[in-house]
């Protein structure tokens, strides 16, 4: 943000807007900021992190034991796979279906084209809250799903939630849902940048739909996808609410989640040190899988 | 650096001259005497503020209002200013906030965060309070056990006493009067003769109990009622208080067996886990199922039910004597920073007292001054203050099994949930848990 501009040298500049540290001062109120409600903070869960605290009593230091835990405990693995289960409901079939649908709208001109954006953009505007009580009762023993499934036979009363083998598909359904508008509205925005004389040379050439799609479409929004697959992979690893919200992490703790571990840990067991770890544990592990999506978007 | 120090120098002049000024003014740092203030003590005191935390909301703030203004009118000279968060956020602030300077002289407290505020010594024993103002006499053994904890804040019924409260809840069998009477049935006498009421329903095709677990704590008041009598109300409340015992004891394994085979024979909704605890309340007031095992937070729904809703404790078996899972409720401790414990202990006294239990039982406190059950605001209401009123008589109330250690919901309640869905057997069930348990207390 800095008033001069690339073209005049650095000399020139100085002149002109006073000593060189003076940039500087502009950035600080931001820095400041910055560094209280963001490094500070996490400095100190780092430094809460190795060590054993209930939050009112003063905390004994026990260095890597917290980690060592987090290394070993099954428990804790298992919720870390629920987190990739997630991955897949929140990321992948989300992405998938977006291109689907973009794939479709980008070789045809339709109209109302914005009131369907709105429309399937809306899971993601909803509250939180709101979307998890709404499935809770689709998932209901006598909710939609159910009465949809009935129509097809028997009649089904399974509640979903209830059961250690589809409640977590039906949280990560109810991501996809959520997740899905967010993914189309980044690619249908992605579509329209690209060349439309693409798409006309690839028909001339005789290209089928696959073809312009795998050849044309996709390619052209790798950005798009990246930047979609950063986002919901994000979510997925540091979801919390919905699971939260619609199950507690039950039955049993077949669909809790690191997130939720967490928050169980500090906020209800006054396990504060052991929950700092965990949190800077699944900090580090996104870090690294954004850092790994980012390398595949410049790969291009 | 000059201008640094000057606004230092400034500050700390600043400073100073508040604490001074609040040390004396009127009022402010009464010595505790641990004795009952007399009115003329309070007028005394001056112009004097006793500051409040609580989570109470809808009927319990209610109740807490009408208690404060009572207590400035019968005193004059004394504000009470009460502060209201939201049970959650209390909980996760409620340390921090005693820790504080201005802490508030009186802060509400339930047993997970009476450990941890006892351990920290940031709040006051009581023990000269309940004394001088004869509180032992209100609480049955084991509420006062329930209100007494040890110094490092881990054995409860040892120790000092740590809070004062107005009220309890209980939990117990709620039952559909008409359904009950459709299917040519009593209301059961002893143990055997309600899990035989279950089977008469079963086959009737009539839900036995219609409970939703999906919130995973709702299934943990089945099992403790049932515990009372496998095991013994003696050995559950020391087991809870962290004075000894195990899950891994017969009673214990057998009460966790016993549930499972409610589940089994279908007593229990075999879609439990996956049902809102709301839907099942919903469904009970709709006269879809003859019983719901809860606690009395529930008994303003099941009015609606009017002469069709009823209440017991779950029946004994036989040579057994009745007992249930009860405790106090909202009870409030004084801080250890407080300028004026005799004014807040005085306070606690009225707050909890008889003058004002009618209005904590519209609050939706069950009073410990015994109170007529005719009281009650319905019928169902009316069946569970005789029950309370009986329960505290004979000292047949035992705690709540998650307040064993902080941790004991988060590891018991999913179990429990595994137990009922046949996932794991009642003896790893009990494993886990008292896993949990070793853990807190070193054992």
């Amino acid at each position: 943000m800095s008033a001069t501009s690339p073209r005049t040298g650095r000399k020139a500049g100085a002149s002109l807007a006073g000593p060189r540290y003076l940039p500087y001062l502009y950035l600080l109120p931001g820095l400041l900021l910055v560094v209280a409600f963001v490094v500070y903070p996490m400095l100190r869960t780092v430094q809460v992190s190795f060590t054993d605290w209930n939050g009112v009593l003063p905390p004994d230091f026990i260095g890597v034991d917290n980690y060592v835990e987090i290394l070993t405990d099954d428990n804790l693995r298992s919720l870390f796979w629920h987190s990739f289960v997630l991955i897949f409901f929140y990321s992948i079939v989300p992405i998938a279906l977006a291109l689907l649908i973009t794939a479709v709208l980008a070789r045809s001109r339709v109209r109302g084209m914005t009131a369907y954006r709105a429309v399937l953009f809306v899971p993601q505007a909803l509250s939180m809250v709101v979307v998890a009580i709404a499935w809770q009762w689709v998932f209901a023993s006598s909710g939609i799903l159910n009465q949809l499934l009935s129509l097809f036979g028997d009649e089904v009363t399974t509640a979903w939630l209830g059961s250690f083998d589809w409640a977590l598909p039906a949280v990560g359904l109810t991501g996809t849902w959520r997740q899905i508008g967010l993914c189309m509205v980044l690619f249908l925005a992605g579509v329209q940048k690209i060349d439309p004389a693409l798409y006309e040379a690839a028909q001339l050439d005789g290209a089928n739909a696959w073809r312009e799609f795998r050849y044309v479409t996709l390619p052209g929004l790798r950005a798009e996808i990246a930047v979609a697959l950063t986002l919901t992979v994000t979510a997925a690893l540091k979801s919390f609410d919905l699971v939260y919200l619609m199950t507690k992490g039950g039955p049993g703790t077949s669909t809790s989640v690191p997130g939720y571990e967490i928050f169980a840990r500090a906020f209800n067991r006054g396990e504060i040190g052991s929950a700092a770890s965990l949190g800077v544990t699944l900090t580090l592990l996104i870090v690294l899988v954004a850092f790994a999506i980012e390398r595949f978007r410049k790969e291009s | 650096m000059r201008r640094t120090s000057v606004a230092a120098t400034a500050l700390a002049a600043v400073t100073t001259l508040a604490l001074l000024t609040g040390c004396s003014s009127g009022g402010g740092g009464a010595e505790a005497t641990g004795e009952k203030l007399t009115d003329e003590q309070v007028a005394a005191l001056g112009d004097v503020t006793l500051t409040i935390a609580s989570w109470a909301s809808g009927g319990g703030k209610d109740a807490m209002e009408r208690a404060i203004a009572a207590f400035e009118e019968k005193y004059p000279n004394v504000d009470v200013e009460a502060s209201y968060k939201s049970f959650d956020d209390y909980g996760k602030t409620i340390d921090l906030t005693m820790q504080s300077n201005d802490a508030p002289d009186i802060a509400q407290s339930n047993a997970v965060m009476a450990r941890r505020l006892s351990a920290g010594k940031l709040i006051r024993p009581l023990d000269d309070y309940a004394e001088s103002y004869g509180w032992a006499d209100r609480y049955s053994e084991s509420i006062k056990g329930m209100l007494t904890v040890s110094e490092d804040g881990k054995v409860f019924g040892t120790g000092n006493q740590w809070g004062a409260a107005p009220g309890g809840n209980i939990v117990g069998v709620f039952y559909n009067t008409k359904i009950l009477a459709d299917l040519g049935l009593e209301v059961p006498a002893d143990y055997d003769a309600f899990v035989e009421s279950m089977r008469v329903a079963k086959k009737a095709g009539v839900q036995p109990i219609v409970m939703g677990n999906l919130e995973q704590w709702p299934s943990n008041h089945i099992l403790s009622t049932i515990l009372s009598y496998t095991a013994t109300p003696g050995e559950v409340q020391d087991w809870i208080n962290g004075a000894g015992g195990s899950f891994l004891d017969d009673g214990f394994v057998e009460g966790l067996a016993e549930l499972k085979s409610w589940m089994d024979e279908g007593f229990i909704s075999p879609d439990t886990n996956g049902i809102k605890n709301d839907d099942g309340n919903a469904a009970f007031v709709n006269g879809e199922g003859l019983y719901q095992i809860t606690g009395n937070w529930n008994t303003g729904l099941y009015a609606a039910m009017g002469e069709d809703a009823g209440y017991f404790v779950l029946p004994a078996p036989e040579g057994k004597q009745p007992s249930t899972t009860g405790a106090f409720d909202g009870a409030l401790t004084i801080s250890a920073k407080s300028k004026n414990p005799d004014l807040a202990a005085l306070f606690l006294d009225f707050y909890t007292g008889d003058e004002m239990s009618a209005s904590n039982l519209e609050g939706g406190f069950l009073p410990f001054s015994a109170i007529d059950p005719s009281a009650g605001s319905s019928p169902v209401a009316q069946d569970v203050l005789a029950a309370w009123n009986e329960m505290n008589a004979t000292n047949g109330l035992v705690g709540y099994l998650d307040s064993a250690t902080p941790s004991m919901g988060d590891a018991m309640f999913p179990a429990l949930q595994s137990l009922l869905g046949g996932q794991i057997s009642p003896e790893d069930t009990a494993k886990t848990v008292q896993d949990n348990w070793d853990k807190y207390y070193g054992k």
